[in-house]
């Protein structure tokens, strides 16, 4: 059978055996989910090419000791690319589908907090800053912070659209930002884009394959 | 053991009402949307979705978006249950795998 293969209308009224029928539905329902999900491989590479062209740019930036402000507008530039080749792929994938009133609800909440988290952490940071803390600490603060929120907002995601991908994706960016603050400085952002960039780019990889894997039966 | 449900266990509706069931209870799909996905003809899809309308398996919403109208369709209850029905039967006639 095909990935979507064109029914005839002359025999498809006729029923096969059961171990055929139950293998349509498993072709059918996962021939869905690739078409709806296939985009998924593709964002994770360029979330992966995001995080490692983005934290080498920082790391290139304290070896090399061009203007800061520079290192940190591409690294700006490149996520926002990122999130909105995301939030692209995300209206494509689904279009034509009208959502239940629990689902808006659960989405809408989940899309604020991205927002409403990014700006407290920002505000976090500014506060500490504040009381003290150093620009040295910031560095290793504000990468570690926000890879932490990012993967256990992926982790959130996974469990709210049941999606194993996605959970080790979020946990992966955790434990990523949680080591990045044991490296010293500034090693510790070409671990981020090492880990965080080649880390995607196997995910998507990993992923690619799980989607041609055919369906059993 | 029962006779399998003779409005499912026909190919054509088996995948349309396989598609459905990938949705969320209370989730809807266009009619050009789930055509592009199950890559029928339109017509054999509209001949199908009728006999699973008349089983009250499938519902079907119109609405507008903007002066456009468009057709949603989405599994009902009876049709979520009849299917899980259904794949609980098939894997019984297979000796239980799942």
């Amino acid at each position: 059978m095909t990935e979507n293969q064109r029914d005839k209308p002359l025999d498809d009224e006729a029923p096969l055996d059961p171990a055929a029928m139950l293998a349509i539905v498993e072709h059918q329902q996962r021939s869905i989910t690739n078409q709806m999900g296939g985009f998924v491989p593709v964002m994770t590479a360029v979330w992966g090419a995001a995080w490692l062209l983005g934290f080498g740019t920082l790391f290139a930036q304290q070896v090399t000791g061009f203007p800061l402000w520079i290192a940190i507008v591409v690294f700006v530039l490149l996520l926002l690319g990122a999130a909105a080749i995301s939030t692209v792929f995300g209206i494509r994938a689904g279009r034509g589908i009208r959502a239940s009133w629990q689902s808006r609800f659960t989405g809408t909440v989940y899309g604020v907090t991205w927002s409403f988290g990014s700006l407290a952490l920002s505000a976090i940071g500014g506060g500490l800053m504040y009381n003290g803390m150093s620009d040295a600490l910031a560095q290793h603060f504000y990468p570690a912070i926000y890879l932490f929120f990012i993967g256990i907002m992926y982790i959130i995601a996974g469990a709210i659209w049941p999606t194993v991908f996605t959970i080790v994706s979020g946990g992966q960016l955790v434990l990523i930002g949680v080591i990045s603050l044991f490296i010293p400085q500034p090693f510790h952002l070409l671990f981020l884009a090492l880990a965080a960039g080649l880390g995607f780019f196997v995910l998507a990889v990993l992923h690619r394959v799980g989607q041609k894997r055919p369906a059993r039966g | 053991m029962d006779e399998l449900d003779p409005v499912i266990h026909a190919q054509a509706r088996l995948r349309i009402v396989s598609a459905l069931a990938t949705l969320d209870p209370g989730e809807s799909i266009t009619f050009p949307r789930l055509l592009e996905l199950l890559d029928m003809t339109a017509g054999n899809l509209s001949t199908h979705l009728r006999k699973l309308e008349e089983a009250e398996y499938v519902l079907v919403t119109k609405s507008h978006q903007g002066r456009t109208p468009v057709t949603y369709l989405e599994l009902s209850k009876a049709g979520r249950r009849a299917f899980e029905d259904y794949l609980e039967q098939l894997r019984g006639l297979l000796g239980g795998a799942s």
